[in-house]
């Protein structure tokens, strides 16, 4: 988690700085495009990650996307020569192929084993393998339909890739190959491959093909909506932790829930009755504080938990306030917002809303976070809080008079004071979030990191209504990422499968000893790898239109390595976050478009990057060894009693 | 009485958090040897990596033939004549014998490494610990037994005054312990001190001319000659006066649990093995090192394939090829190396507790997260595990406790038979205890055990019969009246079982 904080941060830390420095980056057109290569890599990333938290590496995927991008192509092509039916007798032998292809691989450790009993089932699937083939060669071609075609060379487009990877994980675990050595002479063959299989002449799609574009062109719906559910999610997930938290917390859990269902519910209620811009403002300021103190006061009867010293109903509505005044004074020290005079655009009813659910639950969380730290006296936690107090009182306070004397407002008024002020204002925000966050994840409860969540939740939803979302599309690859994302990450993180890819990673051998069946879990990571580096194949293709078999997909795995080592996954195995693995793409992806929006020389851009994550690995070992040292002497203290 | 020829005074280390020595004092004296006992977390190893320059002290001072030195490097300490060998083996076993024993200060003719130096200087000192093989053997071809001698070989080229032995024998075998402590001996007569940390309380009654005991960071007193005993020993570890250790009762046997039947090992084609197991009973299995214990129980496992014959569960020939099938039949194995195949390190005592059992508690692929809380938490408290947390790594945790969570692994799936490799390899007296009263409990309650071990005490106290291989076969077995320790070497070592009953006849 902390790591993911730390590379989440420096993604801030870069689109800001970027965005101050060329507010051209903000702009809807470059902020989709970001989106789109984000997503495309991202993907590639997911799947070199499962192969990294194996502890082996994929160097072919670059090569792999290569391919894709000539097979594709070239196949569609090919079969608007043909009746389109051909595409299901190609499916039948292709499939037939890759059956008897994973059936021979699956028999030959059971024969030099001599398992000969075991050998039913891969004989099984090379029967069905060549009963599909003899079938697809044989069958007279019948009417489909033309979507159906389509999607169907797609579809064994992707079993090509499933293969190669199921032969990857085999040449490793049964011929007991090194991974960099196999996927090295991947990469020159497929690369090769494609070279021979086209003549090297470009490929594409030429004008045609527009609904199988889409996929990776198209642009469904606005970005608002997307960030929404970002946010929803992560506010539903917060709930949801906190459900799960001891009872001990239930009074409060029921007082919190209870305030979040009435903000908003006030909140949706405003927005569509605008006449009452900051209606939600006050409701929550009276209904919000209301039941959480309810809440506090009914488990302070409850004698059996701490005390608390103060009494909560009036903790409550300061602390809120307080909260409330910080967030406005903090973001807004200039009336409007803080971003838009430099984008020069009107904030929208879509950013208005995201500014409002966003501080909703920012306030919210903080008055929770603040009332549990004075009842269990977590004093450190107030820190960040008096920090931005110290700021709003500064700018609420100070008499105007007197910042006219020594400059200030003459400094705060001008060009480059309105920009710096702006980045303070939000680096305090974010260090104060980050810096809380890392509190209150690392020494509380269930209870209190589902109430972080909720508040990252809030960041997310604030932080999007600065910038001008609601005129970005997002781009349909997006959507595939994060779908992809979701589903990598509870595998890895929530079933017994990502369990046992961590441990090996970790230990091979102790895995084994413990009844893991090692060699079909590595098979698997290779299959997840080349699979996913074929989906984003496909969609580079698409894409780009235009592909040179020579060159396209060079090095992309090793933007796929960087990003997945800068998201946390180590090289020696048994580690990786899914979360941190698409935040470093993007971070990859930032840089590269930073570098050309800045205008810095291109010749620079490999040294850039080479350095950004470098320096990212380097902090990130840094932060590892503290852990290591505070569990030293966790453990060295614990011997001793 | 001469002079100390090292000196140890008022000597404390502090880390964040903790003093790991308070004020001790200790002195050797040449052409002794000197046993240094103490749990873990005594201080035992904080005052030997001083001694060994591997850290220094922040209060207090060391004193080398009466004079004050400075040791603030192993460089140092090396100059003075101290050397550390440690228990974890340091050799770098892709090189060669002689390459490890002269690495850092090979000899170098015409700036080229002098390999005949290399091999002359090594068969010296190789021949010293009565270890037969070539300078030119890659260290990695050897069993860990060999390769601890070869530790030792390499500290005895450096001509050593003060020679630290940090648990020599925990690899050793009866014979090569045996070989060790003549090695030890002929040292002492030298002139050469030894210090000697061990947890085999009878090899230092064998072994010390005095013992030093450390508790709780303290010099919790020192024993002559003439008082050591292993009471006495424990005693001063412990704090208080123990009571009579129980012994184990050996139960009337249950119903037959495994049967093996001419079962052929890979590592030993031409044997077949012969035995059967009942329901609550603890089998020791003896051996000298290489005898093919390990092997054998890698095969009831599943870790490796048998070539032939048969192993029968509860009266069902079952084809065991994979450790899943092993454990479907009830059958679960602790390692011998808890930290390579026991425990995955860098996971925490949750995720290493329940890692066997996550199959099994799954809930349609995914994992069960109460399940994990309620096993560790189980198992922390059943097997007396000090851990700060359940999150803790289990790379931080002692010897024991790592044990006691592979352990905890193991238990979770409820098995009816447990294979121990060596399970008190490496650990405090205390933890010791633990894990024999827990054979024991587990035992009550019809769990079938065998245990593998080159611990004699422990085979003769903890097993109702004691199986002994040799080279491969199992040259006999003994029920606990006939169990000696004369017995099981004469088994071990290659005789035949009517032989060894004529020793106990005579």
């Amino acid at each position: 988690m902390k790591k993911v904080l730390g590379i989440f941060g420096l993604l801030v830390f870069v689109c800001l700085l970027t965005t101050i420095l060329n507010p051209d980056f903000a702009k809807p057109y470059n902020i989709q495009n970001t989106l789109r290569w984000t997503s495309l890599f991202g993907i590639i990333s997911i799947g070199v990650a499962f192969v990294i938290i194996t502890g082996g590496i994929d160097l072919s995927i670059g090569s792999l996307v290569g391919l894709i991008g000539c097979i594709l192509p070239m196949s569609l092509l090919e079969l608007q020569k043909q009746p389109p039916g051909t595409a299901l007798n190609w499916t039948f032998i292709a499939t037939g192929i890759s059956l008897l292809c994973a059936g021979v691989m699956w028999a030959v450790p059971k024969i030099s084993g001599r398992d000969l009993r075991e050998l039913t089932r891969p004989f099984a699937l090379l029967v069905i393998g060549i009963a599909l083939l003899a079938n697809g060669l044989i069958m007279p071609v019948i009417e489909i339909p033309a979507w159906l075609s389509i999607s169907l060379v797609v579809v064994w487009t992707i079993e090509v890739a499933i293969i190669i990877g199921l032969l990857h994980g085999f040449l490793i675990t049964q011929v007991k190959l090194q991974p960099f050595v196999v996927t090295l002479c991947g990469l020159l063959f497929y690369r090769g491959f494609s070279r021979w299989l086209t003549d090297d002449q470009t490929q594409g799609f030429g004008t045609g093909f527009q609904e199988l574009k889409t996929i990776a062109t198209g642009r469904p719906f606005q970005m608002v909506w997307v960030i929404f559910a970002i946010g929803f999610a992560i506010l539903c997930l917060g709930v949801w932790q906190l459900l799960q938290a001891n009872s001990s917390a239930k009074t409060i859990r029921l007082g919190f829930i209870g305030a979040v269902i009435a903000v908003v519910t006030m909140g949706m209620f405003d927005i569509f009755n605008s006449a009452l811009p900051h209606a939600t403002l006050w409701s929550i300021t009276i209904i919000g504080p209301l039941a959480i103190g309810f809440g506090i006061w009914v488990r302070s009867r409850n004698k059996s938990l701490v005390e608390p010293q103060v009494s909560p109903i009036a903790v409550a509505v300061v602390g809120y306030i307080l909260a409330m005044a910080g967030i406005y004074g903090v973001m807004y020290p200039q009336p409007g917002l803080a971003l838009s005079w430099q984008l020069e655009i009107t904030p929208s009813l879509a950013q208005i809303i995201m500014l409002q659910a966003g501080q909703l639950l920012i306030s919210t969380t903080f008055l929770i976070l603040l009332v549990n730290a004075l009842i269990g006296k977590r004093f450190v936690v107030l820190a960040p809080f008096l920090v931005v107090l110290l700021v709003i009182g500064l700018y609420l306070f100070t008499p105007p008079e007197f910042a006219e004397a020594i400059g200030f407002t003459a400094f705060a008024t001008s060009d480059n004071g309105k920009i710096l002020l702006t980045v303070f204002n939000l680096s305090l925000v974010v260090g104060c979030t980050i810096f809380f966050l890392r509190i209150a994840v690392q020494k509380a409860g269930v209870f209190i990191r589902s109430v972080a969540f909720l508040f990252v939740a809030g960041i997310i939803l604030n932080l999007a209504g600065m910038i001008p979302i609601d005129q970005v599309q997002v781009p349909a690859p997006f959507l595939m990422l994060m779908a992809l994302a979701v589903i990598a990450g509870v595998f890895l993180n929530f079933t017994i499968y990502g369990r046992y890819l961590l441990a090996l990673g970790r230990n091979e051998e102790a895995a084994r000893y413990s009844g893991i069946n090692t060699d079909a879990m590595i098979v698997l990571a290779y299959v997840i790898c080349s699979g996913l580096a074929a989906v984003a194949g496909i969609l580079f293709a698409l894409d780009i239109n235009s592909i040179q078999p020579s060159g396209h997909g060079n090095f992309y795995e090793l933007y796929a390595i960087a990003a997945a080592v800068l998201g946390g996954c180590s090289l020696r195995g048994g580690e990786g976050s899914i979360l941190g693995v698409v935040i470093g793409a993007a971070v990859m992806r930032v840089l590269y478009n930073a570098i050309n929006i800045l205008g810095i020389p291109t010749q620079l851009e490999f040294a850039i990057i080479g350095a950004v994550i470098l320096a990212g690995v380097i902090v990130d070992e840094m932060f590892k060894r503290i852990g290591e040292k505070r569990a030293r002497i966790a453990a060295l203290q614990t011997e001793k009693n | 009485m001469p002079s100390p020829i090292l000196q140890v005074r008022n000597v404390s280390k502090r880390f964040p958090g903790v003093k790991a020595l308070t004020d001790v004092d200790m002195d050797l004296y040449p052409g002794e040897v000197l046993a240094v006992l103490g749990e873990n977390g005594a201080g035992k190893s904080t005052l030997m990596k001083i001694l060994a320059g591997v850290q220094e002290p922040d209060e207090g001072q060391l004193l080398v033939d009466g004079k004050p030195v400075r040791i603030d490097s192993v460089r140092a300490a090396s100059a003075q004549g101290i050397v550390l060998i440690h228990q974890e083996l340091n050799l770098s076993d892709n090189l060669d014998v002689g390459a490890n024993i002269f690495l850092g200060r090979e000899p170098l003719f015409c700036g080229l490494i002098d390999r005949t130096k290399i091999d002359e200087g090594s068969e010296v000192v190789l021949k010293k610990v009565g270890l037969d093989v070539s300078p030119r053997t890659i260290v990695n071809t050897l069993p860990i037994g060999k390769q601890q001698m070869i530790e030792i070989a390499k500290a005895l080229s450096v001509n050593a005054r003060v020679l630290i032995m940090d648990e020599p024998t925990s690899s050793l075998s009866t014979k090569e312990t045996q070989a060790l402590f003549r090695v030890v001996k002929d040292l002492r007569s030298q002139g050469v001190s030894i210090i000697y940390i061990s947890h085999r309380l009878g090899e230092v009654e064998e072994l010390a001319d005095r013992v030093t005991v450390l508790r709780d960071g303290e010099n919790a007193g020192n024993i002559d000659k003439e008082e050591i005993s292993h009471d006495r020993m424990v005693q001063l570890m412990v704090g208080r006066e123990i009571s009579q250790i129980y012994s184990h009762e050996p139960l009337p046997p249950g119903e037959l649990v495994l049967e093996v039947e001419d079962l052929v090992v890979p590592a030993n084609p031409g044997h077949k093995l012969n035995f059967s197991l009942r329901a609550g009973e603890i089998v020791g299995i003896q051996g000298l090192v290489g005898a093919g214990r390990t092997e054998m129980l890698q095969v009831l496992f599943g870790v490796e394939k048998k070539l032939g014959g048969f192993i029968k569960v509860a009266g069902q020939p079952l084809d065991i090829k994979t450790p899943l099938d092993a454990i479907g039949a009830g059958i679960a194995l602790v390692p011998e190396d808890r930290k390579k195949q026991g425990l995955v390190v860098e996971m925490s005592v949750r995720e290493n507790t329940s890692l066997a059992s996550l199959r099994q508690k799954q809930i349609f692929g995914f994992l069960n997260s109460s399940h994990e809380t309620e096993i560790t938490d189980e198992m922390i408290e059943k097997l007396n595990i000090k851990t700060p947390h359940a999150m803790q790594v289990a790379r931080y945790l002692s010897g024991g406790n790592q044990q006691k969570v592979v352990l905890g692994k193991w238990l979770a799936m409820g098995p009816k038979i447990l294979l121990l490799d060596e399970p008190t390899r490496g650990i405090d007296v205390g933890a010791k205890e633990e894990i024999y009263q827990l054979m024991e409990q587990l035992a009550e309650s019809g769990v079938a055990i065998i245990f593998v071990s080159s611990e004699m005490e422990e085979v003769l106290r903890m097993s109702d019969r004691t199986i002994v291989m040799h080279e491969g076969r199992i040259s006999g077995e003994l029920k606990r009246n006939e169990l000696s320790e004369e017995a099981i070497m004469h088994l071990a070592t290659g005789g035949d079982l009517a032989a060894s009953n004529d020793i106990e006849a005579l």
